[in-house]
């Protein structure tokens, strides 16, 4: 049988009461999507956490130590079983241009998957030295971007920077770390200010140190543990053991090694001193050498350049002397010169004399050589005259008459005997002619005529004027000449005679002229002389002008010796100079190089006078094993994770009860409506299965999908919120989401037992009536009278409508328990939240501002010279602002008792117990009365007395570090929140621990601005003895932002308490309406206004939400106090105040869910179809 | 002038596809103090016709002046008022709120009615002085619908409208209830109209209105009403 109807009824059915469907619906779907969200959150937190250390391959545990590690240590490390060392350098900087104090960590480069890993965020991660990658954090981010170049900070006096290669980097990714998945806190230094802003990655080769900072351990069978999980822990508490007792030798063998290695340092730089010294002396020597040979070159240079001066001077001398001569030889020559010119001047005007005189003697002489020539020409030989025959006969004929006239006539014709002379003779013949024979007398006549003709004077011959003129010139010539020419003339005068006269004028001519030639002559020999002196003079010049030549080429050829010779000198100078500008140089240099290594030197001295110190008062290393806890935010982390889980285990079981009297509620009242259905199927003959079948079906459909749904949100809803809260808290990557199988078959079956057996058990009543009744319809309620009715006065007092009210209340005890419940426990919720938050945040101010007045704790090195410290305290009493110091001594315990978890303890041990008050208030959370350190016992802090459940009085037995138990009496039990604090007074606690106190820290308390506290904090660390500071203000801000983070709980309560309030109160209200809506028909007919209508049916609903909202503010302070129990961790005590904002914050925020249900309600009431309701039934 | 004037009154319903008048031009008049009837079969438009005079719903078409208001168009606001005021109800199945008292039930409406009669008297009146703090499942239909008719009065309504008052109970209380509402229309001079399917019920009415197919068929004055002793059916 397939009873096809009875289904599609079910589905009809769905259809027509979606209201109800959906009741029921999201009240599964509410409770199932809180409880499965909620429940997984915590473990996907911690997969989520898991996974990203186990990805970023999260070191298991670090060791490290106070002097770095060594070869020796790793292999000790290495021999490990299942180990992976990896070994890394740190360095805290500063950041030049932001002042980020930053811890620098080394990556291997060529590791492909290193541990931990940093988390890529942008960029990438640096591949070659002088890549950085920096912390993601917003400081980070806001002060660089990639591409950047970072300068690290090396004006300050940071042994830091000598630990890199370089203090530039270029910024090429940012990344998260798994060490730090805290987004604010990155632990404290001892550079900058004390606190470490963030981390940066740089490549291993660009540290240069020569021991690691740390070791990184991961095990593989270790790993394979879910981090967080106990066995993780208990698997790393063994490894840290083991690895522990490793170490155990370690730091006096490193110490031995240090010492060794100091020696070692101490004899080498002995030695280096030693050659130190040696250097400067050879340089010293050296410089000396150099000296004394460039003195010897200017020794040298000064005699060249005294030869070559005198040499030069010399031949200047020389040259000049030279020159005088030349010069005395010129003005000599000009001299000359000058006689010659007048020499000249006077031969020329003798010349011009002589000239006038040769041409006047000439034109004479010429006068008186044609004078003579006519002369000459005028004297007439005889023997010329007549033919020589004639003269022959004559002369012989003459001879043979007269002897005697031959002579005269031979004398004749010789023109020896004038013709007078001859006429004579011839006269005397002719007269003797007569006396001769006559025959010899005719030739004696021819012969005398012949000799007559033959003889005649010259005057006869020549032309008188001519022979005037012969005369006259003769005269003038020569008196005698003329006279003797008229002599001759006339005959008287032979010619030879006359030729004798003549040739002797002309023997005087001739003398006249010899005369003038003589004197030209001498003219010319004067001009010769002339001509020679200037030939002379000439010569004389050219021998000048070649001396000068010669002088000038003397000149130059001394000019260019000397210009070489300087040349060559200025060149020896140069050299010279350069020598001794080097030597200056050299000597500067090694001045200053003496000086520095004189300096060096000393300082040398002084660092091995200091090593020697060292090595006297090496300190024994400590090594540390740390694991994964000691990560800033790592077990905080899981804190969080750890209160999500304890919330999700009280939370949801309001849900679920909540849920289950809804859906019961719900379907009784269905099963109420559909009784005549339910009478005419089992009159039809459908068995009870099949009708019960409806409702069970009907609501199982409902809360079924209702859960699946809820559980696709709700896993997906509440660790995405809740992750994304704590997401501005922690860097993690998202979430992982997981579907935990537990949290589906519980909410299943909660589903189904809220409503599968909720409609079961309801429609089962019913049942047993049977069908005739069943189609009749219910009695209604038969009203009744109320107890408050039997309290007559107040009763009268009530209006009409109160009372109404209050009849109404109590005539649906069910529906009055169940808005009541319903309302209480959205506000129990409500205020479990918010007084969550106020417990939490209380924590805060009341640890950081009422008990811990102090406002900085500053931790001193032990090992810090007295000088130091000195300057330390002086720094703190100068610092005005400083109000109070104290100095303390702190030590880290711990409290071992079976049955509760080890605790770790601060000793507090103040130097004046006195003041501790001053420094950190002792008293008693809830009468406020200050206690008082003594010297009789401890005061311990609530939580620490809470967990071990001691009293005034009782003992308790400490464990110090040295595994040295010793007991301490419990005089008092003081507030405290935050860690488990023991005090003590120093002499109790020598009397305890048989030790002295050791004051390694000191508060500090001042009020300052947060600025201010960091100059502090960088005065401060730049001190020697300086080992850290904190400062309360920093760790109360981060633990207050740890706090504020559950703010999200808070947040995720209320909203949920406000779903479920919305849901609870609309459900019940829906069901009141439907089951009353003839009661409402009737009074809306009755000319009830809407307002009145909804008022009608709401005032009960405002005074159950009045009553919830009382019950709930109780049963919120209860499930409060339980919830604060269950969150809180062994290390924190949450103050159990709720303020009263929370309660009013509460009680509003309820009574506004209520009023936004009422505005539906009122909404839906205005479309009751009155008449519908109020028609008859039949 | 009449006190209660129907004029071509028509109200349609959607019945899926077709259109189905429940009034179909209605017009009447009734008189101020009359004792009238509005008789006809199952399904005839009756109902819808008090529906519309009690202010519950609104026609689509025609005038409805009850007292010289047109009560047509009000809002439902200015209806919710006019119930309030002006008309008192009288259902087949009573009514009443069953967490209250008989003498609640009649405060119920009092309380909120600007004239109101003390409800005591008025279940004195109906005859119920003694039971008036019993509980509505502790009175029998007779005396359940005399806490609804006193409830009714007790608002001294205009119009006093009553849906088969007689329709759940048996004969005799019936009659004591039919008595009890022309004692009301006689004694007060409130305006009663009934709704019957009952033709019986007609002569003791001042005026019969006689509706059927949504439609007024006849309307019968009768100058001599029998009193509710005399009918019988």
């Amino acid at each position: 049988m397939k009873k096809k109807a009875l289904w599609k009824d079910i589905v009809k059915e769905i259809g027509q009461s979606k209201a109800r469907f959906l009741s029921i619906f999201s009240i599964i779907l509410l409770g199932v999507a809180f409880y499965a969200g909620i429940t997984a959150t915590s473990p996907d937190m911690v997969d989520t956490a898991d996974h990203y250390y186990k990805d970023q391959q999260l070191m298991d545990i670090k060791v490290q130590s106070t002097m770095g590690l060594t070869e020796d240590d790793l292999d000790i490390l290495a021999d490990l079983e299942d180990a992976a060392v990896e070994t890394r350098y740190t360095q805290d900087v500063v950041l030049a241009q932001s002042s980020l104090v930053t811890k620098l960590m080394s990556i291997p480069l060529n590791e492909k998957n290193p541990l931990n890993q940093p988390y890529l965020v942008s960029g990438r991660l640096p591949e070659h030295s002088g890549e950085i990658t920096l912390d993601s954090k917003n400081d980070y981010q806001e002060a660089y971007k990639i591409g950047d170049t970072i300068e690290i900070e090396t004006s300050e006096e940071e042994e830091g920077t000598s630990n890199l290669k370089k203090t530039s980097f270029k910024v090429v990714g940012f990344t998260a770390s798994p060490e730090y998945i805290e987004t604010i806190s990155r632990g404290n230094t001892t550079v900058g200010n004390g606190t470490l802003d963030g981390f940066a990655f740089i490549p291993e080769t660009d540290f240069d140190m020569d021991v690691y900072t740390e070791a990184d351990l991961r095990f593989s069978n270790v790993t394979q543990q879910t981090a967080y999980s106990p066995e993780y822990e208990k698997a790393i508490e063994a490894k840290t053991d083991k690895i522990e007792k490793a170490l155990e030798k370690r730091p006096e063998e490193r110490k031995k090694d240090i010492q060794d290695e100091i020696q070692k340092e101490i004899d080498k730089g002995k030695e280096e001193i030693a050659s130190a010294k040696k250097a400067l002396e050879d340089g010293e020597q050296e410089l000396a050498d150099a000296k004394e040979e460039l003195d010897n070159g200017w020794a040298a240079y000064q005699e060249n350049k005294a030869q070559m001066d005198q040499k030069i001077a010399d031949a200047q001398a020389t040259l000049d002397q030279k020159r005088q001569e030349l010069k005395e030889a010129e003005t000599t020559l000009a001299n000359k010169k000058a006689d010659l010119k007048q020499a000249q001047a006077e031969l020329d005007e003798k010349k011009a004399q002589f000239e006038q005189k040769k041409e006047e003697g000439k034109a004479q002489l010429n006068n008186s050589k044609n004078y003579l020539e006519q002369a000459q020409a005028a004297i007439i030989y005889p023997k010329d005259q007549v033919a020589q025959e004639t003269q022959q006969s004559l002369s012989s004929t003459a001879e043979q008459i007269d002897p005697e006239l031959a002579g005269v006539l031979t004398g004749y014709f010789a023109g020896k005997v004038p013709a007078s002379a001859a006429k004579q003779a011839l006269d005397g013949f002719e007269a003797s002619l007569a006396e001769l024979p006559e025959e010899q007398k005719e030739s004696a006549q021819v012969f005398l005529q012949s000799a007559r003709e033959a003889v005649q004077s010259p005057g006869e011959q020549i032309a008188a004027d001519q022979q005037q003129t012969l005369i006259q010139q003769g005269k003038q010539i020569d008196k005698s000449l003329g006279d003797a020419f008229a002599g001759y003339f006339a005959g008287e005068v032979p010619p030879v005679n006359m030729a004798a006269a003549l040739d002797q004028t002309a023997a005087g001519l001739s003398s006249g002229e010899g005369q003038l030639s003589e004197a030209e002559a001498q003219l010319k020999a004067g001009q010769q002389q002339i001509d020679d002196g200037r030939a002379q003079i000439k010569k004389a010049e050219n021998q000048l002008a070649a001396g000068k030549e010669q002088i000038a080429t003397g000149q130059q050829e001394l000019d260019e010796q000397k210009a070489s010779g300087e040349a060559e000198l200025a060149k020896a100078k140069a050299k010279l100079e350069d020598g001794q500008a080097d030597y200056e140089a050299g000597l500067e240099e090694f001045k200053e190089k003496q000086a520095e290594g004189e300096e060096k030197i000393a300082d040398g001295e002084a660092d091995i006078a200091e090593a020697e110190k060292q090595l006297k008062d090496v300190p024994l290393p400590e090594y540390f094993v740390l694991d994964r806890t000691d990560n800033p935010g790592y077990a905080e982390y899981n804190d969080n994770a750890e209160r999500i889980a304890a919330i999700s285990k009280i939370f949801p079981i309001f849900f679920f009860l909540i849920a289950a009297l809804v859906s019961l509620t719900t379907m009784t009242r269905m099963v109420d409506e559909q009784r005549t259905q339910m009478g005419t199927l089992k009159a039809l003959g459908y068995s009870n299965w099949d009708i019960a079948k409806k409702f069970v079906v009907y609501s199982m459909l409902a809360s079924l999908l209702g859960a699946s749904i809820g559980l696709a949100i709700g896993f997906y809803l509440f660790p995405t919120v809740i992750f994304n809260a704590y997401g501005a808290m922690y860097h993690l990557p998202e979430v992982r989401i997981s579907y935990p199988i537990p949290a589906i078959l519980i909410s299943y079956l909660v589903a189904f037992l809220c409503t599968g057996v909720a409609a079961f058990a309801a429609v089962r009543v019913s049942l047993k009536s049977n069908a005739a009744t069943l189609m009749r319809p219910k009695a209604p309620k038969i009203g009744k009278r109320i107890f408050l009715e039997r309290l007559t006065p107040i009763w009268e007092r009530m209006s009409f409508t109160q009372k109404v009210t209050a009849r109404n209340l109590f005539r649906y005890k069910q529906r009055m328990l169940m808005t009541i419940s319903g309302v209480a426990g959205c506000t129990a919720l409500i205020l479990t939240g918010l007084g969550l938050s106020d417990s939490i945040e209380d924590v805060a101010s009341l640890q950081y501002g009422k008990l811990h007045q102090y406002q900085a704790i500053v931790a001193l090195d032990d090992s810090a010279s007295e000088n130091s410290e000195e300057k330390y305290q002086q720094l703190i009493e100068e610092t005005t602002e400083v109000s109070d110091a104290l100095m303390v001594d702190q030590e880290n315990d711990t409290v071992n008792q079976k049955g509760v978890n080890q605790q770790e303890v601060n000793l507090f041990i103040p130097q004046d117990p006195e003041r501790i008050n001053q420094f950190i208030l002792l008293n008693d959370r809830e009468t406020g009365k200050q206690f008082k350190l003594d010297d009789t016992g401890a005061i311990i802090t609530e939580k620490l007395a809470k967990l071990y459940d001691l009293k005034e009085g009782d003992t308790l037995e400490i464990t110090n570090n040295d595994q040295e138990n010793f007991t301490v009496k419990v005089n008092n039990i003081a507030e405290n929140y935050l860690g488990h604090d023991v005090y003590l007074s120093p002499t109790y606690y020598e009397k305890v621990t048989n030790e002295k106190p050791d004051y390694t820290m000191q508060l500090l308390k001042y009020s300052e601005s947060e600025e201010w506290e960091k100059t502090f904090g960088t005065a401060l660390t730049d001190q020697k003895s300086v080992a850290g500071v904190s400062f309360v203000s920093t760790f109360s801000d981060s633990f207050q932002s740890t706090l504020d983070s559950l703010d999200i709980v808070t947040i995720i309560l209320v909203v949920s308490a406000a779903l479920l309030a919305f849901v609870v109160l609309y459900n019940l209200t829906n069901i009141n309406v439907s089951e009353r809506v003839r009661e409402l028909s009737t009074i809306k007919v009755l000319g009830f206004y809407d307002n009145e209508v909804t008022m009608y049916i709401y005032r009960e609903n405002l005074l159950l939400t009045f009553m919830g909202i009382i019950v709930g503010l109780l049963l919120g302070f209860i499930l409060h106090g339980f919830v604060l129990q269950t969150v809180e961790i062994d290390q924190m005590m949450f103050s159990p105040i709720i303020s009263i904002s929370s309660y009013i914050y509460a009680a509003i925020l309820t009574t506004i869910f209520s009023t936004i249900v009422m505005i539906a309600m009122h909404i839906k009431l205005k479309h009751i179809n009155m008449l519908e309701a109020l028609k008859t039934i039949d | 002038m009449a006190f209660v004037k129907v004029k071509d009154e028509y109200k349609r319903y959607r019945m899926g596809e077709t259109i189905v008048a429940a009034n179909d031009g209605i017009t009447f008049e009734i008189e101020e103090g009359e004792f009238a009837v509005i008789v006809g079969p199952s399904g005839a438009g009756k109902t819808t016709v008090l529906n519309i005079l009690g202010g519950m719903d609104s026609p689509d078409e025609g005038i409805v002046e009850i007292d010289g208001t047109d009560i047509a168009n009000f809002s439902e606001k200015k209806l919710t008022g006019y119930r309030r005021e002006a008309i008192g109800f009288v259902f087949q199945s009573y009514n009443l709120v069953p967490n209250l008292t008989a003498k609640e039930n009649v405060e119920l409406a009092a309380e909120i009615s600007p004239n109101a009669l003390d409800a005591a008297t008025v279940l004195r009146d109906v005859g119920l002085g003694e039971r008036m703090d019993n509980f509505p499942a502790q009175l029998s239909g007779g005396e359940q619908q005399r806490v609804a008719i006193a409830r009714a009065l007790a608002k001294q309504p205009k119009l006093l409208l009553c849906d088969e008052p007689t329709g759940a109970l048996d004969y005799e209380t019936g009659k004591q209830v039919l008595k009890l509402l022309k004692k009301t229309c006689d004694q007060y001079g409130t305006t009663v109209i009934v709704i019957t399917h009952n033709q019986a019920i007609t002569p003791m009415a001042d005026r019969t209105i006689e509706i059927n197919n949504a439609k007024v068929r006849q309307i019968t004055v009768n100058e001599n009403p029998k009193s509710v002793t005399e009918i019988e059916w």
